[in-house]
Formats: structure tokens, C-alpha cells, sequence
């Protein structure tokens, strides 16, 4: 036997092997231990949020702690967290809102009517792609200053609804619908207003979903812009909030347990949304591989 | 006006296009194009003192060692970040594809990093690998011996700070690779498999090529997102110490611009980015047709 | 209820000519089909009807309105597409009305009343209230056409609307819009690129090539006397045969000679059907195994390549003069491939073709045909 390793012995072992082993076993368990080591480092911070001073410092202790509930109250009450949160909130929902709103009506333009110097126009709409945020951000900061938006809402949002990117998409999403759905409002003489609102945007209301999922992760975790604009702690976002632990973490106040905290809930929002949203976002960005 | 340009009012079509026009127009083309008029004056003094200097902005920037130190980290770390994900998330993304298709339990397992504030990454990295507190570091000079001092050796600040970029980026890169292998034609792996090709080489010779023009999408858009991404990681965890070998040009930037207050300065270094995405732009436009990014 | 004519229709896309100088008048109640290969310009010629494309010259008019300009609700024609075209989100209710309500100029009870009577009609009572999703290919066919029949329209137009249905569905459907024109008389004109559907459904059959109007007619005039060598082998399936013959006069009568055989052609008066190139049109039916009362002379002999057996009859495939020849025979009559076989081929039913234009010179009849067609070559 041990000399014969011809191709049929070899075939025969393989096989009663994985029929004692469910099928993909050892792959199963290669992914699983991967998407542990992905997940780790969240455990960990979830685990040392809930620890005291003292716990905190035994490095070896990963059992919850005693202060799970109190480190997580004493964020809102004595770090400004509730104010960091609702301004993040409302952050993220304007430039969603916004973009999607903007991007819909400039994609409906573009896609159904016919207008001159339409490719101009998109071509200009794209080419903000050469224009991230840190290549105009020492003017935009002076223009913030001009508009007296400095410390306000509007410097974190309004700079941020338009979007080539959403333009482009949903300029994709309108092409991809058959012409026939398109003409036969024409034919019933449906107008633009009430073809968008009862045909076009039901019919895209999946990608939409994705679409904001993007975007709210995206504004959610804002973070340079807010820091360079808004000095005012009560128009602070949460992600400079977090921030702000650190630095005082760094100037002698070491509760890493509070920063940790701080970490998961504004790692929350984001988390929870793409958690129930997966598929959609899943879905729309494979729409671009089409 | 046919097939979907069903309507023709211009004047609906301007309404229409009014509010994307305007914020671009106001808050992407003004100050991008401002930028290059900074670029050229020196503003020190909180702005209060604006003086036209020519180029010696940029003639500072390209004499300066600190300048040539930072283009070479922020290279060599995007580098390394754009390899390190695309390979991660590849095995990833191909285990997920062969034996959990569809499964929403590994699918999340493997995207949340995406939704992860890149603050968070930071703080919860430079406690867990704290060269004093953390978990990793003490765990690792247990059984290696290794002291992960990134608190002073520039390798391991740079080790961690890719680290960081990687775990945060697997994410982003699992959900395309994922939609991109399941385009793939099921018959063609099928027969490959009839025919007792490995795995190992069903995702080297049949799947890479076949998905590779969204690796390459995949390639320049992490190129841009790190060039243009980690300022938080750096602000977060090392401040571009030590010794300036994590001092990524748009942590320098920042620095230079908003806490050394030389906008003009800092105006130049825009400038010097915006080649940079202008090159990456161009060969995206050029070798993709997927030319969009998700900011 | 409605006439509608076109006069030298015209319609191009930059260089390009999707459709030349096309005219055509269809009657109030009639069923017109266009038929015709992929990219002969039936569709753009239902779409300008229809008021989705532009009409780049000629003049198109509804009774006596000139519609040219007219916006394509103001047309009053109703459409329906090859994919449906069934709003997913919407019921087939509300798919049905959603036109209607848009117009604004029908009352609720109204539209209620056009939507059961066209449910009714359709047999989709049931299936009001689903959404495409939950209604299978026929039934979604049947909202779409009841999407059109709710809005009255003077012209019905149909887009290849049973492209996409299965073959033992589509066959059901075809009569059931047959029993529906019967029913409603509109006047409609319906495109396929299917010569079944086309002979089928129309009262008469529009036959477009490359942008050009090859014959209309009614169906079995254009299967019997085809205008064009386009015509003669786009109608009929298989196709009709076409074998390249020279024309001869010999004793007063006309002879369509080849290689291999010389056939008299019946009533074929040697000044109207002059000397010359031509193309000999059989139908495979019309080529039958000769037996021993068929004249020496008219027996082509020929070696069969393969058969098919098609149930009914047995497709034969031969050669004659280096051309494939296709012929039908009994079914129940074995024969081998390569076996030598005598043809001949029914004198009534030939047609000569024009090789170089393709026009027809001539059909020939049974003698007791009243009316000799003849087409005279000036």
C-alpha cells in the first residue's frame, strides 16, 4: 500500500475524508477564524469599555467589567457625548438628504430631457472627482469664514450635497430602466414631476436604500473637515468627540476605558445601519460592476 | 429627443440641475480653483498678512527634507496598505464566495470594518497595541520578545498605522471583490472544478484574471482613498512621530496649514495633492470604465 | 375608430436611412402587420407612428389631422411593448389607470367602468390587484394590452408583443388578439419580425427591408404571388428554393432553363417575359418525387443529401445546379441519404425573379386562376 500512490487510492482517501468531515470544513473554519481576527480588536474595546480604572490596568483581565453602565453614562453626562451625537445625527442626515435630493433631480435632467450642452454639463458635475476636500480645504475654510459659517451646521454640510459620485450613479441607475417604462408615460403624457415621483424613484427605491446607506457611513465619519471648522464644543460632531477623550487621555487623564466607550457608540450608528442595510448596499455597489 | 430624453424644457432641466450646479460651482470649483491662487501668496499671521511670494511656496515644499520624508512615507505606506488589502480581502472574499455564497452572518463578518469611523479605528488600535497597556503589545513580547515600542521605533509606528489602514479598508474591498466574483460565469468555474483544479489555483488562474479589471479599480481607488485617507488614523495614534516616519502628506497639511497657520503653505501642498489625484484620476478614467469612487 | 395614412414616410438617424419614403394607408379597423428581418425599420415606423421618434420627412395623419407634430398623448393611440413595460411597484389596477389618472380629463367612475370591462375582456378579473411580480409572462401580456384598450385609443399599435412568451402561449395568445380585433375594430398596427404572427393576425402584411416597403398585401397573395425575391424568401417557411435559371424563348413559349431541367412556364407570353438572367422560385411543397406519369423531360434528377422528419411531412434536402434545394414529401415513404431520386416541380406554382433587382417577372397558375398575374418589365 505505502508504494502505491497512484491516482484512485488518492481520490478514494480524499473522499471517505470528507465524508467524515462535513463538506468545506477546513475552509469553514480558515474563514471564521479570519473574520475572528477581523472582529478582535471591536471585542476587546467592547470588553475594556466596561472596566474600571483598576481593570483596565490588569492587561490580562478580558472579563467584563464592573463599570459597563456607568463609563457609557458618564460619556453623555460628562464628556457632552448626547451633543456630539445629535449633531452628528443631524449632520449626517442634512448631507444624505441633500445629496440624494440634488442628485436625483441633476441625474433626471440629465437622463430625461434633452438640453444643450448636456455633456458639458455632466462632464463638469464628474470632474468635481479631481476636487477632494483636502485639496480645497484652505480655501473652503476661508470661505466658511467669509460666509460667517464658521462654528455652524452649515460649513459641515451644505459644502458636502452635491455629488458627482451619486450623480453618476443614478445617472446609471435611469439608464439601466428600459426605454419602454420610460415612453409609455411619455405616451400617456405623464409629466416630469409625477413620472419621477410615482415611476422612476419607486422603481429605484432598493439602490436609493444603498445609496444612503454609502452616504450615511460616509458623513457619519466625517471627521478632518469638522475638526478644522468648528471650534464651538456645542456644534462639535461626535467623531471629534471622541477625539477629545484622547487628548485629554494624553494630557494626564488615562481613562482608555472611557475612550473605549466613547469608540463603540460612535462606531454604533454606522454599524447598525450597514448591519440592517447589508444587502441593499451589497446590491448597489454591484450595480457599478455592470 | 427619443428613447428616455422625453422631456425638452430647458428651463425645467436648469431647475433641475440648479442645486448640483451651485454647490459645485460655489464649494468645489471656487475654492478648488482658489487653491491655486493661495498657493502663491504667503499668509502668515492668521491670514491677516497675505504677500504674492511666486513659487517659493513650492520651492520651500520641494527643498524641504521633512516634505521629500513625507512624500516618501505617504508613498511607501500606500503602497504597502493598497497590497495588504487587495490581498486580504481577496482570500476573504473568495472563501466567502466558495463555501458561505449568501450567507449574511460571514458577509457582515467581513464588510462592518467598513463602517468603521477611521477616529475609532485610531483609538481603539492605539490602546490595544499601547506599547505599556495594551493587550497585543503585551501578549506579543510574551511569546516573541518583541518590544512593540511604536511610541519610539518609526517601523512599528509605520507596522501599525498600515495595520490600521488595512483592517479599516478589508470591508470596502470584500463587498466589490464579492460582486465581482459572482459575475463570474458559474459554468466556468464549474468545469474547472470537473477538471480537480485546486482551489488555491481556481483563484490564481481562473478567478484573478477574470475579475482583474476590478482589482485594478480596486488598485487605484485604495491608491487615492490612502493617499488622501489617514489623516485620522495618524492624528489618532501617532501625530507622524516618530522621527516624521508616519507623517503622511495630508497630516502635514493639516499641521502646516491649521496649526503652523501658513495657509499658503498649506494651499501648495493642496496644489502638489491635486496632481496626484489628477494622475490617478486620468488612469482611472483611462484603464476603467467604473471611473466613480465612494467618498 | 380611425384611418391612418402615411405618405412617403421617412426617417433618418444621422447618415443613416432606418426608413426610406414608406407609404401606406391603413383603414379604419383594419389590422396591418409590418413583418420583417431585425433592423428593416418596422419598429421605427410603429415608434413614429406612435410619436416616440421624429418623423424626418413625409407627412403622417389620423383621419384628416396631420399628426406629425402632435405630442404622442395628443395622437390618442395606445401602445404596448415587447417587455410589458408593467410598472414592478404598481398593481395591474394601477398600472392599467395610471396613464388615464395623468391625463386628469376621466372621472373615477369612469375609469373604474373602462378597467372591469377591459378586464373582462382580457379574462384578468382575478389579477387586479397583483403586481407583475406575481402574474406569469401571458398574464402580464394581458394587463398590457388591457393598459391599452382602458385608454380608447383611435390606433392601436403593438411592439412584438409576443416576443417574449413561450412558443404554445404565444400560438394562444395570437387568437385571442384576433378574437379581441374582431371584437373592437380598432384600427392597429402590429410589428413582428415572425412571418407565422404575421400571416396569422393581419388583415394585410407589410413587408419591410432595409428600410424599404417591399410589398402589402394580403396574406395568402403575398405567400402566392410575392412582388419581390425578398418577399418570396422571407414568406414561407423553409424558404422558398432559388435556383438561377436563364430565361429562353423556344416555339413560342417561355422555358426556364438550367444545367440540369427545362421548364415550360405556364401562360407565359414570350414579349411580356423577355430572354434573360432570372431566378427560379420554388416552394418546397411545390417539388414533389416524380412517379411514372410525369414526363421524361420534366424529371430533374438529384441525389438527397439528409431528411428531416417533421411528423406531418418529411423535409428533403437536395442539390440541384450547386444549389440546396429543400422539398417536402410523404412522411410515411422511406429514403435513404445519398439515394437518387427524380423531382419535378408543380408548373402552377413558379415564380421567376429579376437577378438583378429581384422583382418579380412572373407566377405561374393553375389554369383555372381568374386573373393572370403578369408583371410586365418596363
Amino acid at each position: 500500500m505505502a508504494t502505491k500512490t497512484d491516482q484512485t487510492s488518492h481520490v478514494d482517501l480524499y473522499d471517505s475524508f470528507s465524508n467524515a468531515v462535513p463538506k468545506n470544513a477546513g475552509l469553514h473554519a480558515l474563514l471564521l477564524f479570519t473574520v475572528g481576527i477581523i472582529a478582535t480588536p471591536l471585542i476587546l474595546a467592547l470588553i475594556f469599555s466596561t472596566q474600571s480604572l483598576y481593570e483596565i490596568y490588569t492587561i490580562t483581565d478580558l472579563m467584563p467589567g464592573s463599570e459597563g453602565f456607568s463609563n457609557y453614562v458618564e460619556l453623555f453626562t460628562e464628556w457632552n457625548f448626547l451633543t456630539y451625537m445629535i449633531n452628528s445625527f443631524i449632520m449626517a442626515s442634512i448631507i444624505v438628504t441633500g445629496k440624494i435630493i440634488f442628485s436625483i433631480c441633476a441625474a433626471t435632467a440629465i437622463v430625461y430631457y434633452d438640453f444643450p450642452y448636456k455633456d458639458a454639463v455632466f462632464f463638469l458635475i464628474l470632474m468635481t472627482l479631481m476636487f477632494p476636500l483636502k485639496i480645497r480645504i484652505v480655501p473652503l475654510f476661508e470661505l466658511m469664514a467669509v460666509l460667517n459659517w464658521s462654528n455652524s451646521i452649515w460649513a459641515i454640510t451644505i459644502p458636502y450635497i452635491s455629488s458627482a459620485t451619486t450623480v453618476f450613479l443614478l445617472r446609471q441607475y435611469f439608464l439601466s430602466i428600459p426605454d419602454s417604462y420610460v415612453e409609455t408615460a411619455r405616451l400617456d403624457g405623464v409629466g416630469p414631476l409625477k413620472f419621477l415621483v410615482y415611476v422612476v424613484l419607486p422603481m429605484a427605491k432598493g439602490f436609493l436604500v444603498g445609496v444612503g446607506v454609502i452616504r450615511f457611513i460616509g458623513a457619519w465619519n466625517q471627521y478632518l473637515w469638522p475638526l478644522v471648522v468648528i471650534n464651538d464644543q456645542s456644534e462639535q460632531v461626535v467623531q471629534v468627540g471622541v477625539r477629545n477623550l484622547q487628548q485629554a487621555a494624553q494630557s494626564g487623564f488615562t481613562d482608555w476605558s472611557l475612550i473605549m466607550a466613547g469608540s463603540i457608540v460612535a462606531l454604533l450608528p454606522p454599524l447598525i445601519i450597514l448591519i440592517i442595510f447589508h444587502r441593499p448596499l451589497l446590491d448597489t455597489m454591484t450595480m457599478q460592476q455592470k | 429627443m427619443s428613447g428616455k430624453e422625453i422631456y425638452d424644457s430647458n428651463w425645467q432641466a436648469a431647475l433641475f440641475l440648479l442645486p448640483t450646479m451651485s454647490v459645485v460651482v460655489l464649494f468645489l470649483y471656487y475654492p478648488g480653483l482658489e487653491t491655486f491662487r493661495y498657493s502663491v501668496y504667503s499668509t502668515l499671521f492668521f491670514g491677516m498678512d497675505k504677500t504674492f511670494v511666486g513659487l517659493d511656496n513650492f520651492e520651500a515644499l520641494l527643498t524641504s527634507e521633512e516634505y521629500h520624508q513625507s512624500l516618501l512615507v505617504t508613498t511607501l505606506w500606500s503602497a504597502v496598505v493598497m497590497f495588504g488589502r487587495l490581498a486580504v480581502a481577496l482570500v476573504v472574499s473568495y472563501m466567502i464566495y466558495e463555501v458561505a455564497r449568501g450567507s449574511s452572518f460571514y458577509l457582515i463578518a467581513a464588510i462592518w470594518p467598513y463602517a468603521m469611523p477611521a477616529v475609532v479605528t485610531g483609538a481603539i488600535l492605539s490602546f490595544v497595541a499601547h506599547p505599556e497597556l495594551g493587550i497585543f503589545s503585551y501578549y506579543l513580547e510574551v511569546f516573541t520578545g518583541i518590544q512593540f515600542d511604536w511610541f519610539s521605533n518609526p517601523v512599528y509606528a509605520f507596522i501599525l498605522l498600515s495595520g490600521a489602514a488595512i483592517w479599516k479598508g478589508i470591508g470596502f474591498n470584500v463587498i466589490f471583490m464579492l460582486a465581482a466574483f459572482s459575475n463570474v460565469p458559474g459554468a466556468l468555474s464549474e468545469a474547472a472544478e470537473l477538471d480537480g483544479v485546486s482551489r488555491w489555483k481556481m483563484l490564481t488562474r481562473v478567478y484573478v484574471p477574470l475579475i482583474s479589471p476590478t482589482l485594478f479599480y480596486l488598485l487605484v481607488i485604495n491608491l487615492m482613498k490612502s493617499f488622501f485617507g489617514g489623516f485620522a488614523l495618524v492624528d489618532m495614534m501617532t501625530n507622524g512621530e516618530p522621527g516624521g516616519w508616519t507623517n503622511i502628506l495630508i497630516y502635514k497639511l493639516y499641521v502646516d496649514a491649521f496649526q503652523q497657520n501658513n495657509l499658503g503653505i498649506g494651499a501648495a501642498e493642496s496644489v502638489i495633492l491635486f496632481t496626484i489625484v489628477a494622475a490617478l484620476t486620468i488612469v482611472q478614467f483611462r484603464y476603467t470604465e467604473k471611473f466613480v469612487h465612494y467618498g | 375608430m380611425a384611418r391612418l395614412t402615411l405618405e412617403n414616410i421617412t426617417k433618418r438617424f444621422g447618415e443613416v436611412v432606418a426608413v426610406n419614403e414608406l407609404s401606406l394607408e391603413v383603414d379604419d379597423g383594419e389590422f396591418v402587420v409590418f413583418v420583417g428581418p431585425s433592423g428593416c425599420g418596422k419598429s421605427t415606423t410603429l415608434r413614429m407612428i406612435a410619436g416616440l421618434e421624429e418623423i424626418t420627412d413625409g407627412k403622417l395623419s389620423i383621419d384628416e389631422t396631420v399628426v406629425n407634430d402632435l405630442e404622442p398623448p395628443e395622437r390618442n393611440v395606445a401602445m404596448v411593448f415587447q417587455n410589458y413595460a408593467l410598472y414592478p411597484h404598481m398593481t395591474a389596477r394601477r398600472n392599467m389607470t395610471f396613464g388615464m389618472n395623468s391625463s386628469g380629463s376621466y372621472t373615477d367612475e369612469e375609469i373604474d367602468e373602462r378597467v372591469s370591462n377591459a378586464a373582462e375582456m382580457l379574462d384578468i378579473v382575478d389579477l387586479l390587484e397583483r403586481k407583475p411580480a406575481n402574474l406569469s409572462g401571458g398574464e402580464r401580456q394581458r394587463v398590457a394590452i388591457g393598459r391599452a384598450l382602458v385608454r380608447q385609443p383611435d390606433v392601436f399599435l403593438l411592439d412584438e408583443p409576443l416576443s417574449n412568451l413561450d412558443a404554445k402561449l404565444r400560438v394562444q395568445m395570437r387568437s385571442e388578439l384576433s378574437e379581441l380585433h374582431s371584437r373592437l375594430q380598432t384600427t392597429t398596427v402590429y410589428v413582428t419580425h415572425d412571418q407565422v404572427e404575421a400571416l396569422t393576425l393581419g388583415d394585410r402584411v407589410a413587408v419591410m427591408n432595409e428600410g424599404q416597403l417591399e410589398q402589402v398585401a394580403a396574406p395568402q397573395e403575398l405567400y402566392d404571388f410575392p412582388k419581390t425575391q425578398f418577399v418570396a424568401g422571407f414568406i414561407g417557411s423553409p424558404a422558398m428554393n432559388m435556383i438561377q435559371v436563364n430565361v429562353v424563348h423556344a416555339g413560342g413559349r417561355v422555358y426556364a432553363e438550367s444545367n440540369s431541367f427545362r421548364i415550360p412556364l405556364s401562360r407565359a407570353d414570350p414579349s411580356g417575359v423577355p430572354e434573360q438572367r432570372a431566378i427560379l422560385g420554388v416552394r418546397p411543397e411545390d417539388i414533389h418525387l416524380a412517379d411514372e406519369l410525369d414526363n421524361e423531360a420534366d424529371r430533374i434528377p438529384t441525389d438527397i443529401r439528409i431528411t428531416e422528419p417533421l411528423g406531418e411531412t418529411l423535409l428533403a434536402y437536395s442539390d440541384i445546379d450547386g444549389t440546396e434545394i429543400k422539398f417536402k414529401t410523404e412522411p410515411h415513404q422511406p429514403m435513404d441519404n445519398q439515394s437518387q431520386v427524380e423531382l419535378t416541380f408543380n408548373p402552377d406554382r413558379l415564380h421567376l425573379f429579376d437577378a438583378e433587382s429581384g422583382e418579380a417577372i412572373h407566377h405561374t397558375q393553375p389554369p383555372k386562376a381568374e386573373n393572370e398575374l403578369t408583371i410586365n418589365q418596363s
